[in-house]
């Protein structure tokens, strides 16, 4: 059986977690970062990333990489941690878990679906 | 990167680096439009001296992105929500927030308790006036029964959604389920209006007015405070709470079965016994005393929370101070102890846990920095 609540990161947070995953980012960065994850439709308000950052950095899932001044403007990146990464992996091994099941029963019932095996993070975070 | 823009050369990248971030601050703050600046001034001081510089810079890269040279409302609005979070003990803020928070929690858990333990004494007295309503219908030998019966009978249907929803509300919050928590705890303060309004058949603004109707005030007040507080200082999501889960859900259940058990004992056998008005309310405030003192001598977290939680109660005096110049009882007496008597006690207990609260704040006052003696 599927155990959906076992995670209790909003959908906003994985997909910060998600974007950092590759590199380490700014606050504009990790806006723009999603927003091209989600193919535009997630647009990360200020409060909600700054809230979310001070939450993950405080629960060890995100670090501060570095501090620089670009154009006149403060800019801090943030990195994700071991920690991080592996709270981060656990979301996807649910969300792919849901996913292929999803998709078994769509296929049962003769609807036409592709990509079983795997999840698309953005789609179904 | 998509998230890199605006980078320049590596010569003057490596040129901003060696300048540091304080440079870049004074830089922001000789070029920053007064509209951003008053937006950041919404974040509380420590946090904007923290975090303001970067939030700026974000807040600037997306204005730049869009063509703006003023704030849109979405992020004025996403501003003015994180500072409240950060005011209220979210992660980030000070140890003063944290405090505040803290007590914006106990309050809501107290003060959504005391609606659970209301409401399930009410829901008892709406049975038993059902109970009493439908024995003289069968003794009369009428064939219309009264149509006081049906109403009881809605009474109880509600109060008993707002017994489930106040007690609900609390696990909910303390699972970090915030949303769903302050949902639940509204339901309270809306089964006070319906009350009102179809419950006794009186206007809305009749029910508020006078010293005989602040029953309906004190309601109102006990629905809205847990409400308020709930939305404030529970963090959605907050590990910091479900430790406590357990233990407020078997004190839950231990306040409504023994309120639930003297009510009834009370309503059966005790009526004519004098002071027995008394005694529900007492059996309120001596546990909570007790308990608040006990909890006092770590912190004044509790005392605070009890005091704020219990005040809406005292819209009562008016009452009481009328009934005890008149007949010396007056109210529902025999079903959830007399109005007068509830104010009395309330009354009596908000004097008790303010004076806990005074030592408990002298108790754990940060001792004075020691200065060496010249």
């Amino acid at each position: 059986m599927l155990d959906v609540n076992s995670s209790t990161r909003t959908e906003q947070v994985f997909l910060i977690l998600l974007a950092l995953a590759d590199e380490p980012l700014h606050g504009y960065g990790i806006v723009q970062e999603v927003a091209t994850l989600t193919g535009g439709r997630t647009r990360l308000k200020v409060g909600t990333l700054y809230g979310a950052l001070d939450r993950l950095s405080a629960e060890g899932l995100l670090a501060l990489d570095r501090e620089e001044v670009e154009s006149g403007r403060l800019r801090r990146y943030y990195r994700l941690t071991d920690t991080g990464a592996a709270a981060l992996a656990e979301d996807v091994e649910r969300m792919t878990a849901i996913t292929r099941a999803a998709t078994r029963r769509l296929r049962a019932r003769g609807v036409p679906i592709g990509g079983a095996n795997t999840a698309t993070a953005g789609g179904t975070a | 990167m998509s998230g890199q823009g605006g980078k320049g050369t590596a010569r003057e990248q490596k040129e901003q680096r060696e300048q540091g971030p304080e440079r870049g601050r004074e830089q922001q703050q000789e070029t920053v439009p007064g509209s951003y600046q008053r937006v950041l001034m919404l974040l509380p001081r420590g946090y904007r001296e923290r975090r303001g510089a970067e939030i700026l810079g974000t807040l600037l890269d997306a204005a730049d992105a869009e063509g703006r040279t003023r704030p849109s409302l979405r992020e004025m609005l996403s501003i003015l929500s994180l500072s409240l979070r950060v005011r209220t003990g979210a992660a980030g803020g000070s140890t003063r927030a944290d405090a505040l928070g803290a007590v914006l929690r106990r309050t809501a858990l107290t003060g959504l308790l005391l609606q659970s333990a209301i409401y399930a004494m009410q829901v008892y007295g709406s049975g038993h006036q059902m109970e009493s309503l439908w024995n003289s219908w069968l003794s009369s030998g009428s064939t219309q029964m009264h149509d006081l019966s049906v109403e009881y009978l809605y009474e109880a249907l509600w109060r008993s959604g707002a017994f489930v929803a106040a007690s609900m509300a609390s696990v909910l919050l303390l699972a970090g389920r915030k949303r769903w928590g302050v949902l639940l705890a509204a339901v309270g303060p809306l089964t006070t209006v319906v009350d009102v309004n179809i419950g006794d058949g009186d206007s809305f603004s009749l029910a508020f007015v006078g010293p005989v109707n602040g029953i309906y005030l004190a309601l109102l007040g006990l629905g809205v405070l847990p409400l308020l507080t709930a939305a404030l200082g529970f963090q959605r999501f907050d590990r910091r709470t479900r430790s406590v889960r357990r233990q407020w859900i078997a004190t839950m259940i231990l306040v409504d079965v023994v309120l639930l058990g003297l009510t009834a004992l009370i309503t059966q056998w005790g009526d004519a016994l004098p002071g027995s008005q008394f005694l529900v309310p007492a059996a309120c405030v001596v546990p909570a005393v007790a308990f608040v003192a006990g909890a006092g001598r770590l912190s004044p977290a509790w005392p605070l929370a009890f005091l704020a939680a219990g005040a809406p109660v005292l819209a009562l005096l008016p009452r009481t101070i009328t009934d005890l110049g008149g007949d010396g009882v007056g109210g529902f007496s025999g079903v959830s102890g007399s109005i007068a008597a509830t104010g009395a006690v309330s009354l009596l207990g908000e004097v008790l846990f303010a004076g806990i609260l005074a030592w408990s704040l002298y108790r754990n006052r940060t001792p004075a920095p020691v200065t060496a003696r010249r």
